[in-house]
Formats: structure tokens, sequence, C-alpha cells
């Protein structure tokens, strides 16, 4: 066999991951605070993912432990596991009355504690701070990092930077939005278009195997009969 | 790829469960009391096959490595206890509460809670509610008693004809320090979790707590035309996902028929 045949057999493995990928973007259509993957081909051979970390559209919802984060930046949250970052904001109160995720991860105040209120009818400014009864109470940590350092998904709606080292700082002019969430920042048109290029491009790959392999038997048989 | 479909299956099913949501959301756009539900839905784990930061050669580094998804799962369906319009009745014993709180009923043996406020007398002269349950602490309403006023704060009093307090008692209501983790029971009846808290009782207008309102119920807090919009996007999102399933298909078809 060619190099040839080698060449589409791994361009339509390429292929394969890509939909993978294209797949998990469209089950997370409505997941709040998602970041859609993509695959990037640097050379033939090689392919990376990275998520792109576009805004999301904001959808009010009205609900006062909804919150979104326009601009750059993510909210901390404290795990079993460790701290996290994540742009999901449909928070929601545990049975301590504590501010958490639906998963139970508790989201951090700027003085990295858990943040304790009496009720869910808080006010929550621009600037993350939260209100209760017109008294300052508390104030959400929303930080950001350096645009260099990469952030690796791990799962559940969280974010890790990949650098162990990466150092957090205040997202000053990120807004922080009550009563809305941050929806998945892709549309299900265009990722479907995506969804369809990748299948012509595996059958393309297909394709470019089945005609190296016709002339290889036309040559074969030439050969024979000569 | 074979993956692809099971990613994909699990956007499906994620999709259904936030169609059973607003279904059960809009068949109760008129029931009293009824607090929406929304699903709350989180990526899964994701696969790392290449990590970032790993040595592609001697001198080069990956900047992003691969990592794989693999769907979506719900996390929660979280009732949302927003305030419900309130819908004027003039019946004195309606009443609906403006603010946090619920009513405590017991049903059988159980306690159960409700925003639900449509309550009447049961044979022997307590207060119930529409199941004939008793609003808890039981309130007594004397045969002779004319007319019944409640003020915001649940005080009750029951006047005989000649204007002359029969009976006066505050109701009092409850409330959990994370409502949205309350069981749903069925007939607007709620049930505390491990995740609810503790109920709490209180007056009306106290602590936070809401005012009562005589002659009034609280409707459903579900926005029809919000609902419509979520159903819709839910559609189109199952429809994808669908889409996928049937993309991998015809990509196994494709690679099956190499070999002609």
């Amino acid at each position: 066999m060619r190099i040839g045949s080698y060449a589409a057999a791994l361009g339509s493995i390429e292929q394969g991951k890509r939909l993978e990928v294209i797949s998990n973007n469209l089950a997370n259509a409505s997941t709040p605070g998602f970041k859609r993957e993509e695959v990037r081909f640097t050379d033939f051979i090689y392919e990376e993912t990275y998520s792109q970390m576009t805004q999301g559209s904001v959808k009010t919802t009205s609900n006062p432990l909804d919150v979104a984060l326009v601009g750059d930046g993510y909210f901390k949250v404290q795990t079993k596991e460790g701290i996290f970052y994540t742009r999901a904001g449909n928070f929601t109160l545990n049975a301590s009355g504590q501010l958490s995720l639906p998963n139970g991860a508790l989201v951090l105040s700027k003085k990295n504690l858990p943040i304790k209120l009496e009720s869910e009818n808080v006010t929550i400014d621009e600037k993350g701070r939260i209100m209760e009864n017109g008294n300052e109470v508390d104030q959400l940590a929303v930080v950001q990092f350096d645009p260099s350092v990469k952030m690796e998904k791990r799962g559940f709606n969280l974010f890790k930077p990949s650098q162990e080292d990466a150092k957090e700082q205040e997202a000053n002019t990120t807004i922080v939005k009550q009563g809305s969430l941050e929806e998945a920042n892709f549309n299900i048109v265009e990722e479907m278009t995506r969804m369809i290029d990748t299948m012509r491009a595996f059958e393309a790959y297909q394709k470019t195997f089945q005609t190296l392999h016709e002339e290889d038997r036309q040559l074969i048989r030439r050969t024979v009969t000569r | 790829m074979i993956k692809s479909l099971w990613t994909a299956a699990t956007g499906m099913s994620a999709q259904s469960l936030n169609m059973d949501v607003i279904a059960h959301n809009l068949a109760n756009a008129q029931t009293t009391g009824f607090k929406k539900s929304r699903a709350n839905f989180e990526d899964l784990i994701y696969q790392t096959i290449v990590p970032p930061g790993a040595e592609t050669s001697t001198d080069t580094k990956t900047a992003s490595g691969i990592q794989v998804g693999t769907g979506v799962k719900a996390v929660s369906v979280q009732k949302l206890f927003s305030q419900g319009n309130f819908v004027q009745t003039e019946n004195p014993l309606d009443l609906a509460i403006e603010g946090k709180g619920f009513f405590k009923v017991l049903r059988g043996t159980e306690e159960v809670y409700t925003r639900s406020g449509s309550f009447k007398l049961d044979a022997d002269g307590y207060l119930c509610d529409a199941e004939g349950n008793r609003l808890q602490p039981e309130v007594s309403i004397p045969r002779e008693a004319v007319t019944i006023t409640i003020d915001a704060g649940g005080k009750l009093t029951a006047l005989d004809q000649n204007g002359t307090a029969l009976v006066t008692q505050t109701i009092t209501i409850y409330d959990f320090p994370n409502p949205g983790g309350l069981i749903s029971v069925g007939k607007n009846y709620f049930k505390p979790s491990d995740a609810s808290g503790e109920a709490v009782e209180g007056t009306p207008g106290t602590d936070g707590l809401g005012t009562l309102l005589q002659g009034f119920l609280e409707n459903s807090n579900v926005n029809v035309v919000e609902e419509m919009v979520n159903m819709i996007a839910g559609q189109r999102a199952y429809e994808a996902n669908s889409k996928i399933i049937k993309t991998v298909d015809e990509m196994l078809h494709i690679a099956n028929n190499v070999k002609a």
C-alpha cells in the first residue's frame, strides 16, 4: 500500500474525533455557561482541542440567584477536590443557607469563603456585591486569568487552569448580571453545519482511499496481463 | 466516532427531561400556589487524550492538548419560588402569602407545606385546605361567627353579629433555608428534605417572612410565553442531537463500504 492510503485513513480518524467534539457541544446545548470545544489541526498528523471562551448569550430568568457574567472571568467554587472556576451562575442555596451550584459546589466570596445568605431575596449588583435588605453582606469572587493561561475542562461545568502556578486576578471590568443566565456559546445551526462538513470530509477521505485502491488494482491487472 | 453516538444519546435524554419539566409547568399554568421547575444541566467528565502542555517533540509543547467530552447530564430539577400573580376572590378564607413562607397542613399524620391558601371550614369548624387537611396549628371558628378578618400579620379575628370577638388567633407560616430543595409530593404539597433544611416557624411579616393577603389567591408562577420559548429551544436541541446519531450512522456506512 502506498502512503496515500495511510494518510486517508488518518484523515478519517481525525474527522471521527472532530464529530465526537461536535456531538459533545450539541449535547450541552442547554448547559449554562458551557463553552464550545473546537478541534484545531495544526498540521496533518497533529490535532488539538480547545475551549472557545467567547461570551454566550445572556437569557433573562428573573430568578434572584441566577447570575450571568458579561465579559471575561469566572466565579470561584469550592468542591471536595479543591477550588474550581465556572461560568455557570445557576446558583441555589443549600440546606445550611450557603450559596452553591446545583451539584453542591460552594460559591466563594472575595475573601475565599463560602457565602451564607438568609434567603433568596437578595440583590446582586454589577460588581457582584450581595445586598440583603439594603445591607451589603458579601461579594462574589469574580476572577480572570492571563489570556496565555489555558483553561482545562473538568466536567460538571467546572474549569481549572492547566498550569498549576497560574495566578488569578480580579476581573474588574466584568459585569455581574442578576436574574440572568449565560447560555452555551454556540448556535445549533452553526454546529450542525460543522457536523455536515465533518461528514463530507470523512466521505472524501474514504473516496480517496477507494480511488487509491482502485488505481492499485488496475495497475496490478495491467502488469499481469502484459 | 462510536462515542458520538452515546454523547448524542445523553443530549437527547437531557432534552427529553427538559421537555418533561416544561410540560409539567405548562400543565400547571393555572394551579393555585404552583411553583415552576427548571432542569439544570452540566457537562460530563472529559477524556483527556493528550494533556495540555504535553511534549510533542524535544522543544515544543502542546498548547491545549486533546480533551473530548462525553456529553451532558441533568444535575437537578430546581423549583423556582418567584412570586405568582394574585387573583382576587373575595372569599374571606382565601389567603395568599406575599413574600416568603408556606402554610403547614397535617395530611394524615404527616406535616406537609403548601403555598396554596384556598382554605375552608371542615365539619368541626376547623380551617382546612381544599383536600380537607387541617391548617397547623389548628384554627377553630365557632359556629356563631359572622365575619372573619385576617390581617397582614396573620392575626385572625372571628366576630359574632354584635361585633364581639369570639376568637383571636395568629396564623403562623413556615420557611426553609433552601425552598428549592423541597420535595414536591403532588396536590400542591411540599415536604422538607436534607437539601431544604428544617422548617422555621414565624409570624407573617416578621424575620423576612411574607405577609398574608385575605381574599386573594396566589396563582401559578409559570409564564406561558417563557415556557413556550424554552420548549422550542429544547425541541431544536433534541433534533440536533438526533441528527448526530444519523450522521454517525452514515459515516459508519461509508466506512463499511470502502471495500466495494
